[in-house]
């Protein structure tokens, strides 16, 4: 009886794999492009909006025949590793990655990991796009890493600037979480608030990264009276008990991040409170979004439930991955060739009205051309959704 | 200064609660559950899921809260403490014990509840300000008001009723206890459910301040292992003690020292550690060999 | 040779030649590369894991192996960054400095015992991790990265240790490190 099952069992298995083998002939050649990045903890929700953003779009490339690049079509194969916000992970996914003959991955999300895996990645002829900002990843001699998105100390000289002229915001206090990131991201913007000639009255109050509660935390800041208070680099799980602290403690004024920020965790964690909240948002608005992107986000929560707001910046950095290949085919196994057509590549971007371009951008912050152009979309939160406060270009 | 006052207050009740529940598993079995930041954890998503999740009163899902740590804690002890405790020679093992469960604890969270910050609407809305020099928001004040009456629940339970006296009878002496009838089996798995149910218990209760997500059960445990060393392991009186100077010293600190950087836990910290090497046994624990 | 018999030194004989030999081979015909990480951290835990082991021997449970193990990490990292040590002599050094400290600490705490003395050695891992974060010397919340590749060892002009940063796989460099240190360890607990 049992041997009967387990002849069944064999040849189902042989004509599968039979069926397989022939299928896989008919199929196009995989493209893989990876992604290593935080996709648990606090603050995955940085991770899962680019993993799930490339994840969509790979699938729908793939549903409508694949993308072709010199003749040859492809179908494109996310390949993802969750480095839990640990550089030593970071440097294991970036090997696996490496292993696996990957020339293009996406991420990490956060300084430190960008930072370790550096080396890997210039030993390994890899090209890698992180959410980090530190300028020594951009600037020469490092070369093989693209900025995804807009940096805080690109976005926040243009926060500042508009909350001084439309608010009247004077005084402005930073807090930071004691980590590597926000703390860049704080020192980063008192230099870009004292230059533009507003007064810091607090710099120095950190928290440790586990706090829970803020109140204890910010009662010496709000002693201090800003106008305005910036949340440096503050993760998207505690953005919501902060704004919920600071308000409670009776503070009146404006509260601004540099990071995005997730609509519906803010609802959750603070609700009206949080009306208000500036953040920087996902590179798209409802004007700026050509048909392509509405798409885009229709496949999204179809695929996953919900959509992050985040993703819409999360979106660009496989598509300019995918359209540098497209110009310069020689550079699917090539990153050097992929570095040299960089500084000349123009497409148009599908996912903005009008005759916006894809092109690398970064030469007033990093003397080369190492960031992807995408919208600089400034929000504000009001019950429960961010509304566009105002959208700025990037050199 | 009245501000950091009530900052102590509120926060010294909500430790005290944690440190109650770790000190009497510790009080009845000698070991210390390094699960209990898990616990509390777990009592938070559960208040989570019924309150704001699928709209259930809040008194209700806090209810939802202590039968699910209770059940689970009764388990947790008739299934793998029991054994463990009967059958090893090394007073170790328990340790070892706990410190695996924290960390299944955790995947499970993980597994179940998902990796996402979750919070809850306010349940009581607008702040107390008293001239810009006292502010507190009232939910807090509700907060810490139930958990001063949990506490003082607890005690009444432990003083007046035969589960109290047999728990403090087994906390005493267990070889005594048994010979005066007093049922171990039984009662260590209750004590172990109570102690876990305060852990919800808490967790539901500040889940609608700080709102819950997985990480916090690690930080939480080490917090909660501090208080019950300042207090006295194993002594009711020492656990609210240990929570209440433990409140105050990070409100107090918070709020004085961050002039000179983040090192208010450092200072805390490094006190308790001098404190302990003079005096092991906490404020009012029992002094041993 | 040593008192043993013929059987544990061929068990002895089995497992070098598997360690030194067997999994390089094994890694370089399947090609992953990523194994020599997960293989020398499994030979650095067993060593950190002795140290636990030991404190064991003596009646003690000690949870806090970890902070010592930062102690160490830091120690060799600001020696070889900032005081342009080489990496061969600040490993030393990190051992006898956190051999140092926990003689320091050990002084008024070694008279608890059980779960007493196990508290405090995790509120010292919880120690000091809050005084790397505060100190500037370790660079704070930032940490120290690009840590330099050890350099090599010679003796008038002969090569006993190669340098790391001319070699094209440093992986397999460090894990031979961490096996010869582990083994060290092992051999001392033998002859004991």
């Amino acid at each position: 009886m049992q041997r009967r099952t387990l002849m069944k069992a064999a040849l189902t298995a042989l004509t599968m794999t039979a069926l397989q083998a022939t299928t896989a002939l008919a199929e196009n050649t995989v493209l893989k492009i990876g992604f290593v990045g935080v996709t648990s903890g606090p603050a995955a929700a940085w991770g899962i909006s680019n993993q799930r953003s490339m994840e969509a779009r790979a699938a729908w490339i793939n549903e409508t025949g694949g993308y072709t690049i010199g003749g040859t079509t492809y179908d494109i194969e996310i390949v993802s590793f969750d480095d839990q916000k640990d550089p030593k992970r970071a440097i294991a996914g970036m090997e696996k990655m490496a292993q696996e003959g990957i020339h293009y991955v996406v991420g990490p999300n956060v300084d430190d990991g960008a930072a370790a895996v550096r080396p890997v990645a210039e030993s390994n002829g890899i090209m890698y796009f992180p959410y980090a900002f530190p300028k020594s990843l951009y600037q020469a001699p490092a070369s093989n890493a693209v900025l995804g998105m807009v940096a805080n100390y690109q976005s926040g000289p243009a926060i500042y600037k508009y909350l001084m002229d439309e608010k009247g915001v004077k005084t402005v206090a930073f807090i930071a979480a004691n980590e590597s990131d926000p703390l860049s991201q704080r020192d980063g913007g008192v230099e870009a608030a004292t230059a533009l000639g507003m007064e810091v009255v607090s710099a120095n109050v950190t928290y440790q990264v586990d706090t829970t509660d803020f109140t204890p935390v910010l009662t010496p800041v709000m002693r201090s009276r800003p106008d305005l208070l910036v949340l440096s680099g503050v993760s998207p799980a505690n953005a919501p008990q902060l704004i919920r602290s600071a308000r409670e403690l009776g503070f009146q004024g404006v509260i601004s991040t540099e990071t995005a920020q997730d609509a519906g965790v803010l609802a959750e964690g603070a609700g009206d409170l949080a009306n208000g909240f500036i953040s920087v948002g996902g590179a798209s608005t409802p004007e700026l979004a050509s048909p392509m992107m509405n798409e885009f986000v229709q496949r999204y929560t179809d695929m996953f439930g919900e959509y992050n707001d985040e993703s819409n910046t999360k979106v660009y950095a496989l598509e300019y991955i995918l359209e540098t290949l497209k110009a310069d085919p020689s550079a699917i196994n090539d990153v050097d060739a992929f570095q040299a057509t960089m500084d000349t590549f123009e497409a148009p971007n599908p996912y903005m009205n009008g005759d916006a371009k894809l092109r690398y951008v970064g030469m007033s912050s990093f003397g080369q051309k190492r960031q992807v152009s995408v919208p600089l979309v400034v929000n504000v939160y009001q019950d429960g959704e961010f509304e566009t406060l105002f959208v700025a270009e990037v050199d | 200064m009245e501000q950091i006052l009530a900052n102590g207050v509120y926060l010294g009740s909500q430790y005290a609660m944690i440190a109650l529940g770790l000190t009497l598993i510790f009080a009845l079995m000698n070991v210390l559950n390094f699960a209990h930041g898990q616990m509390y954890v777990i009592g938070g998503f559960v208040t989570y899921t019924f309150y704001g999740h699928w709209g259930v009163p809040f008194v209700l899902a806090l209810v939802m809260s202590c039968v699910t740590l209770a059940i689970l804690g009764a388990l947790i002890e008739r299934y793998l403490f029991a054994p463990v405790i009967k059958g090893s020679s090394r007073e170790e093992s328990t340790m070892l014990l706990a410190a695996g469960i924290a960390f299944f604890l955790d995947a499970v969270i993980l597994l179940v509840f998902g990796e996402k910050q979750r919070g809850v609407p306010k349940i009581v809305e607008g702040v107390f300000n008293w001239d810009f020099r006292l502010i507190m928001p009232y939910d807090r004040i509700l907060i810490c008001l139930l958990a001063i009456l949990s506490i003082v629940a607890f005690i009444a339970l432990m003083q007046y009723t035969k589960t109290g006296r047999a728990l403090r009878a087994l906390a005493q002496d267990r070889t005594a206890a048994q010979l005066m009838g007093v049922n171990v089996d039984r009662y260590s798995m209750i004590g172990f459910a109570l102690g876990a149910m305060l852990a919800g218990l808490v967790g539901g209760l500040l889940v609608t301040i700080t709102g819950v997500n997985l990480g916090m059960g690690g930080a939480t445990s080490i917090k909660a292992f501090m208080m019950v060393m300042i207090g006295g392991a194993g002594v009711i009186s020492g656990a609210i003690w240990g929570g209440i100077i433990l409140g105050f010293m990070e409100a107090i600190g918070l709020a004085l020292l961050y002039q000179y950087g983040d090192i208010t836990y450092l200072v805390i910290f490094v006190s308790l550690m001098i404190f302990l090497a003079v005096r092991p046994q906490g404020l009012m624990g029992k002094p041993w060999g | 040779m040593l008192g043993f018999n013929s059987k544990q030194l061929m068990g002895v004989g089995i497992f070098l030649f598997m360690i030194f030999i067997g999994v390089p081979l094994a890694i370089g015909v399947t090609g992953r590369w990523d194994f020599y990480f997960t293989l020398t951290s499994v030979a650095l835990l067993a060593i950190a894991s002795a140290g636990v082991w030991l404190t064991f021997y003596i009646g003690r449970i000690n949870i806090g192996q970890g902070a010592f193990a930062l102690i160490g990490a830091y120690v060799s990292a600001i020696l070889v960054v900032k005081a342009d040590w080489s990496f061969w002599i600040s490993l030393p050094a990190a051992g006898l400095f956190a051999a140092l400290v926990a003689i320091l600490i050990g002084l008024p705490i070694l008279r608890l015992r059980g779960v007493y003395f196990a508290m405090i050695t995790l509120v010292l891992t919880q120690v000091v991790t809050l005084t790397a974060l505060a100190l500037p010397i370790t660079n704070g919340a930032r940490g120290i990265s690009n840590i330099p590749l050890p350099s090599g060892i010679s003796v008038f002009g002969i090569p006993i240790l190669p340098d790391f940063a001319a070699m094209e796989n440093t992986k397999l460099a460090f894990y031979y490190t961490a096996c010869i240190i582990m083994l060290q360890l092992m051999r001392r607990s033998i002859v004991w």
